[in-house]
């Protein structure tokens, strides 16, 4: 890991002055707010809701056991399944379509488990990483201490009220963010996602880029009945009004537990020509898109615009599962980018102002 | 010598640099008009990028464009362009030289290790399930024998001493058992292999080795074979470790290995068994019956290839990967199988 010289100096999310930390609290002396800070983790998210892979009081126990006997064997204990999701290099395979520098401060929001945070550190000055959910960015502070990753900074807030300063990040990370954007405010879920886009935007330096990891709404393994992220199978292909009336009406087997501010439909995703049109109203412009089977591990990623390289790629592969070679048997015989675009199951997607 | 993954120093080239390198090397008129496919393989710090560089609307790429994650072993790739020149050299005149990529570039770009080569047309072969053998299959095993037995035959070393091949055999025995935690049947069966050595080595002959000839480093183009990935390459080594690494590489492939436990008992025997007799009867046989390799030496000499296989790939890298693992998977399989026979018997 790299020493970090300076964490980056944190503002008020309500006057944008500068804040003061002093012993447990750091305080706004403009507007005279406070917020505490916990095992070195400021606290801005207020209220904030619970999300998680795992129930609320597993994560704490989880939590409890990673401090006594180091986060690795408490993640084998208590989130087995999730091991490679958490610790897989391959998180971050996405990082040659943005080309690191090693003088780059970067923003992970949602930062989760720091599945992107911690391979990043390696690479870059300062990694910031913003989680809204407190057990979370606990999670992520003892695993900080334990991996002595001395050049990341976590921060527990909301992106609906960020602490930092604009015009300040080389590199913005919404890995498996933006979809869930709009479950802790009330609005509607498109506006909601365009101010966080822009919000975001305003964080970037000059020359700085977002990099979105992401589910296509239409993507093959929707269609297949893939769940989304209602937790129910084909939500995202439904009119919004509907998905929202089937959430309602039926019940679900939970993978992600979410306190949502209301049971409707409200994690939205896109087609390409959706997120195309949604990140030019957030002001970005130089949007590049790729597909990708999955944009949590990137491991295979392809031009949209040229369906030989994926055709290239389903050529040398034999899938072990039926889905997996219906998609194989589409993907061959789509031989046009129209489909790839429609068809692909994740997007990574790089955008700059 | 054994590099943790946390220590690793990460580099991945950006496909902006790619581009810009591919337009240094004069490859492309229009850099605009490249498109790529970025293929991440195995995890760090094996890991490695390439990247298929396709021009415009073409269907098939022109560059393959290899990286590191891991600068230590992205040396790896530098080595990997000297053994193609060599091996190209060696081969000059046979028609085993169109089989191999041509290298345009191995050095540093960007702070990175970086191998360019010519892409090699046709698809990779990839024999299902041991269940659903088919006549293309074994065709193709036929062919990937073939073509190794030629390669062989052109770059055998004449006249080595038996010493020396019994000494090489002796230590690689050795390293295997230093550097893996082996069950008791294993070290059993290293026991019994021990004692061959003096036979095998005046019947097994040295010659040049890609060291990781499997069926993910071979193309098909009707009757061609094209051979890629030589990282591993020497000229003088052990002939039966690319005919043992082939076979155990196909046979982990079609058990889902390593991520199957080989240990899980009878579920697995009776594939495997049906799997080795596929790869001897097509593939191994074949093979031996070209090199002139009698059948009894070549049952001897594939445990020592998959021992030296292993410790080849592990000497490689400094850490365990999915290769060297392969090939003590399938010593694992060998051993297990030869205490059953005793044990029957």
């Amino acid at each position: 890991m790299r020493e970090v010289t300076q964490e980056i100096e944190l503002v008020c999310p309500a006057c944008r002055g500068n804040v003061v930390a002093s012993g447990q609290a750091i305080h706004c002396p403009a507007c005279c707010r406070s917020w505490p800070v916990q095992h070195g983790v400021p606290l801005f998210a207020e209220n904030a809701l619970y999300w998680g892979e795992l129930e609320q009081a597993r994560m704490c126990e989880l939590n409890a056991m990673a401090r006594q006997d180091g986060w690795s064997k408490a993640v084998d204990v208590f989130a087995g399944h999730l091991k490679d999701y958490i610790t897989s290099e391959h998180r971050v395979d996405w990082i040659p379509l943005v080309g690191l520098s090693p003088s780059w401060r970067v923003l992970d929001m949602g930062a989760g488990w720091g599945g992107n945070a911690f391979p990043l550190c390696r690479h870059v000055e300062q990694v910031v990483a913003v989680e809204s959910v407190p057990e979370r960015t606990e999670f992520l502070s003892i695993r900080k201490e334990q991996e002595a990753a001395r050049n990341l900074q976590v921060i527990c807030a909301s992106v609906h009220s960020l602490p930092l300063p604009e015009n300040s990040f080389d590199l913005i990370i919404l890995n498996g963010f933006l979809e869930w954007a709009a479950i802790s405010k009330q609005g509607r879920p498109r506006e909601i996602q365009k101010e966080v886009l822009a919000r975001v935007r305003h964080l970037l330096r000059d020359q700085g880029c977002v990099y979105i990891g992401i589910e296509n709404r239409f993507g093959i393994n929707m269609l297949l009945g893939d769940n989304d992220h209602s937790n129910m199978k084909y939500t995202s292909l439904m009119p919004r009004f509907m998905a929202s009336l089937v959430m309602r009406l039926g019940s679900s087997t939970q993978h992600f537990h979410v306190q949502a501010i209301e049971r409707s439909y409200r994690t939205y995703t896109y087609s390409y020509w959706g997120y195309l049109k949604l990140l030019h109203e957030a002001g970005y412009r130089s949007i590049e898109i790729r597909g990708a089977l999955s944009y949590n591990m990137p491991t295979v990623m392809y031009c949209l615009d040229h369906a030989h390289g994926f055709r290239h790629y389903l050529r040398d592969i034999t899938p072990r599962s039926a889905k997996g070679r219906i998609v194989r048997s589409i993907g061959l015989a789509a031989g046009f980018p129209a489909f790839l675009k429609l068809l692909s199951p994740c997007f990574c997607i790089t955008a700059r102002q | 010598m054994f590099l943790h993954h946390s220590t690793a120093v990460t580099i991945m080239l950006s496909e902006k640099s790619i581009r810009s390198l591919l337009g240094d090397l004069g490859l492309f008129s229009d850099t605009e008009q490249i498109r790529f496919l970025v293929l991440h393989t195995s995890v760090a710090p094996a890991g490695r990028v390439v990247y298929f560089a396709f021009s415009g609307r073409e269907e098939q790429p022109r560059w393959v464009v290899k990286s590191r994650h891991c600068q230590a072993i992205g040396y790896n790739l530098l080595a990997e362009g000297q053994a193609l020149d060599r091996i190209t050299e060696r081969l000059a005149g046979t028609s085993l030289v169109q089989a191999l990529p041509r290298v345009l570039f191995a050095g540093e770009y960007d702070h990175s290790v970086v191998l360019v080569e010519t892409y090699r047309h046709g698809t990779q072969h990839l024999p299902g399930r041991v269940a659903s053998e088919r006549e293309s299959t074994r065709r193709y095993l036929r062919q990937a024998a073939s073509w190794l037995s030629t390669f062989q035959t052109h770059t055998r070393l004449p006249g080595v001493p038996s010493a020396e091949i019994a000494a090489r055999l002796s230590q690689s025995l050795d390293q295997f058992a230093a550097y893996y935690p082996l069950l008791e049947f294993e070290r059993v069966y290293l026991a019994h292999m021990a004692q061959d050595i003096q036979e095998l080595s005046s019947h097994i002959h040295l010659c040049a080795v890609h060291g990781d000839f499997a069926f993910n480093n071979v193309r098909v183009n009707g009757r061609d074979l094209s051979v890629f990935d030589w990282e591993f390459y020497s000229d003088s080594g052990l002939c039966a470790v690319d005919p043992a690494f082939w076979a155990g590489a196909l046979t982990c492939f079609w058990l889902g290995l390593p991520a199957t436990d080989l240990m899980e008992g009878p579920r697995h025997d009776a594939e495997l068994r049906a799997g080795w007799d596929i790869l001897q009867t097509h593939f191994l046989l074949p093979y031996a019956a070209t090199v002139g390799m009698p059948t009894s030496t070549l049952e001897k000499a594939v445990p020592f290839g998959l021992v030296t296989a292993a410790m080849k790939q592990l000497l490689a890298y400094g850490f365990h990967s999915t290769g060297d693992e392969i090939a003590r998977l399938m010593f694992r399989f060998l051993a297990r199988q030869s205490t059953l026979l005793a044990t029957a018997s």
